[in-house]
């Protein structure tokens, strides 16, 4: 399983959100994404799942060049920038739906919703998406991300929305699924990162100012341990004080 | 395999319309019958009313296929939907195409209750029926297509679901204005529009009896011939497909 950035730039009108990104992630795992505000990491995740086209540079997954859309996205799955599931549609028909654009065999389809529905305590199936609060709307969008069961997953911020109890079975499940997949996480919560993370990128104005194990960037760049090392190394990072 | 996909699209897109799909069926019988009324009312002979029919027709299909296609290229990118749909492996002109040909779907049923209820109607105070009914009935179809075509290419081309609304709502609704002015202060025919293509439903109805030029007739001084109406339908139609296949293909999120 791999994701690679080559040079990947992308303005929108005379904002640079990404200034030649380029960075090669391999193996199984959870790669922590972080940065401010604007730094550039949904935009990344954009590209990556097809949502934007960069202005240049290029991206593959697993090998096959983004441009390739159609092959290369069966590879992956993403969760970007707060999507919702359409209001109109009940849990199930929703994610029957997914499986099937996925070209998921039936059977398959529905034996992943009965598991999935155990694992994110997925409510009533038959109930409409309009219906549910923005925390069980945010796990059916997440059921959705995983229902095709790909071997690499983007995740922009999964436990947002979601209760201290909801965001922990949530990291439970990311901390099972990094023994078989590589994901890529982004978030603001330092202390998620540190928890579920074994290697970090972190982004500023849109370039990457570092990357490396957690333990590393906290030794390099932070003082102290634990969050407080963390959090005080993504200070520094951010406000230029390295 | 392509199919599979398709085909979901397609049926998510019967089953987000069908609420609309009943109360444009619905209301298209009430229209008709109420036609049938003013008929009785106003004193119509046969032609009066088929061409009313005929036009009621031709009103319906601007504001049937605004509701049902207004959607279909905004839907994904103006809706948080759109974030885990397109980031799927599916072709986005697949999407796109299999949502317009739900719409197509969409919008026969209330032609057909209008046709129907439409000849019902004319059996029950005429004793006649409509002419040239399957011809009319084609052109309806084709007309259907065209404008759906030209408010899903507006759709994709759009930030907000409103503006392809407008769009279909203003050509639906305004269309007689366009007509008079092209064809009575510029005098020219207004074949560059749409609604005015058609014109052929109603006209085929009432035939022999409308004929190109009406000099009484303030908004409908010019109707069009059959080869120019379906001239100006398949331009319409292929012309906005593409555009929308062209724009819905190269958005970004």
């Amino acid at each position: 399983m791999e994701i690679k950035a080559v040079n990947l730039t992308k303005s929108f009108k005379n904002n640079l959100a990404l200034d030649s990104i380029s960075f090669d992630i391999k193996g199984r795992g959870i790669i922590g994404y972080l940065g401010p505000n604007g730094a550039g990491k949904t935009t990344t995740f954009k590209i990556l799942s097809n949502l934007a086209r960069a202005d240049s540079g290029e991206a593959f997954i697993n090998g096959i060049n983004i441009k390739n859309y159609k092959t290369a996205l069966k590879n992956i799955a993403a969760l970007v920038d707060e999507p919702e599931p359409y209001d109109e549609m009940t849990i199930r028909e929703f994610l029957e739906f997914i499986g099937k654009i996925r070209e998921m065999d039936k059977l398959l389809i529905e034996n992943r919703i009965k598991e999935l529905g155990k694992e994110l305590n997925l409510e009533d199936l038959n109930k409409k998406c309009g219906q549910l609060s923005k925390g069980n709307r945010q796990r059916v969008v997440i059921a959705a991300v995983l229902l095709p069961d790909t071997g690499i997953l983007l995740l922009d911020e999964p436990t947002s929305g979601l209760d201290p109890a909801e965001a922990y079975d949530i990291k439970k499940l990311l901390k099972k699924l990094k023994k078989t997949k590589l994901i890529i996480l982004s978030s603001h919560l330092l202390d998620e990162i540190k928890e579920l993370c074994d290697y970090v990128i972190l982004l500023d104005k849109g370039k990457i100012i570092a990357q490396g194990s957690v333990k590393s960037i906290i030794k390099k760049f932070g003082s102290g341990k634990g969050e407080k090392g963390l959090e005080k190394a993504y200070i520094n990072l951010v406000r230029g004080k390295t | 395999m392509k199919n599979r996909a398709f085909y979901a699209f397609f049926n998510a897109e019967l089953k987000m319309a069908k609420s609309q799909i009943i109360a444009f069926s619905f209301l298209s019988f009430i229209i008709v019958v109420l036609t049938g009324m003013l008929s009785i009312k106003a004193l119509f002979n046969s032609t009066d009313f088929f061409e009313s029919i005929g036009l009621v027709i031709w009103l319906m299909i601007g504001i049937a296929a605004t509701n049902v296609a207004a959607g279909i290229g905004v839907i994904d990118f103006n809706k948080r939907a759109g974030l885990l749909v397109l980031s799927q492996p599916v072709d986005r002109k697949l999407i796109f195409l299999s949502r317009l040909f739900a719409a197509f779907l969409i919008i026969l049923l209330p032609i057909t209750v209008l046709y129907i209820s439409g000849f019902a109607m004319s059996l029950l105070l005429y004793k006649v029926s409509i002419p040239n009914i399957f011809l009319s009935y084609a052109l309806s179809v084709l007309y259907a297509f065209s404008f759906t075509a030209m408010v899903s290419g507006i759709s994709a081309m759009s930030r907000e679901k409103s503006t392809p609304i407008s769009f279909g709502l203003t050509f639906a609704f305004l269309a007689v204005f366009v007509f008079a002015i092209f064809s009575k202060f510029i005098g020219m025919q207004p074949w560059f529009f749409l609604p005015y293509g058609g014109l052929i439903i109603s006209s085929v109805m009432a035939a022999p009896y409308l004929m190109h030029i009406n000099p009484g007739n303030y908004f409908f001084y010019y109707m069009p011939y059959l080869n120019e109406a379906l001239l100006i339908m398949l331009l319409y139609l292929l012309i906005f497909a593409a555009l929308g296949i062209f724009y819905y293909s190269r958005r970004e999120l």
